[in-house]
């Protein structure tokens, strides 16, 4: 079975936060457990916490998926030690989670999370970006590629050999035509080879 | 004198004669770009630090390479500012002050650059442009180094407000207000610091390195305001230091092509690196490179001073400190670019373990 930690402040169900984990979970034979931090020091919020995450349960039961909960304080080693004993898990997703003071000092956050923990990080506003990136994501303009590609070639197959030519009748003669004519082909040249690398990522599956 | 002068005559045809002599320095400058384009994607900045000096050592003149590269990054420059244009990171009122001083920066740097090229030939231009780059950037360098060792051990802290409350108390009238970045400068402070950032571009083609931690430090700037207002400065600069180098003949369109080449190859994979790669690597890596950097350009210092024959060098002292400063910069440019594509194809891998969860819904 696999184990995902959720840690957030707020716990509503109808959340983006618990409204993922609800899809990723149900049907997957995967088990949420829910953190939800408080400041202990004031009085009753332990109770509240304990009543909230009931109806947490009781709504993610009702979708088939199984929940188990711990109510932490601002203690930065007792939160440690709490992650530390969940472990082996397969993602701990941060939603609306503000650290305490004193976890801060202790250098407790999400980065220094993504440093200690040994399975992926993440939080719901990274995973709502990379969706929106997905959805911006227009896949692989092969048209354009292809006419960017045929001005590279161009460029540098056809082009480059001439500059040394050029250098004492245009580019190198010190006037201003030689300057703008740099300029140009500075420019021309950026944008043609720029958009034609620009598909390298996509084509090494770096970006989606 | 008469071999010096026709060295400075020579510029239109010396890069011909590099590449004759050695063809694979065509593709040791596509090398230089790659290094400096996946570099300068990843910290998003310039990469100058390493393509200057790096075609230096492949024997362009100092001036020369300076050109070459201040040309390549107007390009480059003009691609990147307009998409930090829509995100609204552009104080364009900031980027204008800056930019009146910059222009006579970038233009006392080029008369220097061209006076020591023209009077002491390769050697002078490449000594010149030697020391200014040891002097700034181990100054430069150890801060950000220092500044990456505070955040390791404080990893929740923002930029140090030293400069920034020492710059509160000596602001002289009349101050002006930038609506972006949402802080008052005086003015006195400003036309200072876009002087400085100007000499700098037009000297070592790394303006940024000042423009950008005065913005932070001394103006107040938030950062993302600070590096989108930077890339639109350094359009404007790159287009005014090109120009102006155009116009005196030291640009050779060759080299720009050749690191546009590498660069723009690079520079995808070191921004698709920046969203996956923990920012304190990225600061740590910057720091290291550029004190490298510095230590590769001091190994060549005395060579240049052997050429102009004020310094007694034997043969094989020479040789040994022109092996060592090639081995400092291409050694840790080919290490630093390593690095980044290893943390950004490890980062991608484990993030790829969080998809196989089958976490592919919306949100």
């Amino acid at each position: 079975m696999k184990k995902i930690i959720l840690i957030d402040d707020r716990w509503d169900f109808n959340s983006p936060l618990l409204q993922y984990a609800l899809r990723a979970s149900k049907n997957t034979d995967t088990e949420i457990v829910g953190i939800f931090l408080i400041d202990d020091r004031i009085k009753g919020t332990i109770e509240k916490a304990e009543t909230t995450l009931r109806a947490v349960r009781q709504a993610f039961t009702s979708e088939g998926v199984n929940f188990s909960s711990h109510v932490m304080g601002a203690d930065a080693d007792a939160f440690l030690k709490g992650i530390d004993g969940l472990m082996p898990v397969s993602l701990v997703l941060i939603g609306d989670v503000k650290f305490s003071e004193e976890m801060v000092k202790r250098g407790i956050s999400v980065e220094a999370l993504k440093g200690k923990l040994t399975c992926p990080v993440t939080t719901i506003e990274a995973i709502a970006g990379a969706h929106a990136e997905k959805k911006h994501a227009a896949g692989i303009n092969w048209g354009a590629f292809i006419m960017y590609l045929i001005g590279s070639i161009i460029i540098y197959g056809v082009f480059f050999p001439m500059i040394k030519n050029l250098n004492a009748t245009i580019f190198m003669k010190g006037n201003v035509l030689g300057a703008i004519a740099i300029m140009v082909v500075s420019v021309v040249t950026a944008w043609v080879w720029g958009n034609t690398t620009h598909i390298l990522p996509k084509l090494f599956k770096l970006e989606k | 004198m008469h071999d010096v002068a026709a060295q400075a005559l020579d510029k239109i045809n010396v890069v011909t004669q590099i590449f004759d002599a050695n063809p694979w320095t065509m593709l040791g400058i596509i090398l230089i770009g790659f290094m400096g384009g996946t570099i300068s994607g990843f910290i998003g900045s310039g990469g100058a630090f390493l393509m200057t000096p790096g075609m230096m050592n492949l024997g362009v003149p100092g001036v020369m390479a300076v050109s070459a590269n201040i040309t390549h990054k107007f390009g480059k420059a003009m691609m990147g500012s307009k998409k930090h244009g829509e995100m609204g990171n552009v104080d364009r009122k900031l980027g204008m002050y800056l930019l009146a001083t910059a222009a006579v920066g970038i233009s006392g740097a080029v008369f220097v650059n061209g006076y020591f090229f023209d009077k002491m030939g390769k050697a002078g231009s490449g000594l010149y442009v030697s020391a200014f780059f040891v002097i700034v950037l181990s100054i430069i360098g150890w801060s950000l180094f220092k500044d990456a060792m505070r955040s390791k051990k404080e990893p929740d802290t923002g930029p140090s407000d030293k400069l920034l409350k020492l710059s509160r108390k000596f602001q002289i009238k009349p101050l002006i207000h930038f609506n972006v970045a949402n802080v008052d400068v005086s003015l006195v402070v400003l036309l200072v610091v876009g002087l400085a950032t100007g000499y700098m571009a037009g000297t070592i083609g790394v303006g940024g390195f000042i423009g950008v931690p005065a913005m932070i430090y001394v103006f107040g700037v938030p950062t993302v305001v600070a590096a989108g207002t930077e890339l639109f400065l350094a359009m404007f600069m790159g287009a005014w230091g090109a120009f102006n180098y155009a116009l005196k003949g030291y640009v050779d369109l060759r080299l720009v092509l050749l690191l546009y080449a590498g660069s723009l190859l690079g520079i995808y994979f070191g921004a698709v690196g920046t969203k996956i790669v923990k920012e304190l690597y990225i600061r740590m890596v910057t720091a290291i490179l550029i004190l490298l950097c510095v230590v590769s350009r001091a190994l060549a210092i005395p060579g240049y001073c052997k050429e102009l024959k004020w310094i007694d060098l034997s043969k094989d002292t020479a040789a040994i400190l022109e092996l060592g400063s090639k081995i400092f910069l291409f050694g840790s440019g080919a290490v630093a670019t390593f690095l980044v594509l290893y943390w950004t194809f490890r980062a991608k891998i484990k993030e790829k373990k969080a998809d196989k969860l089958d976490f592919s819904h919306n949100v």
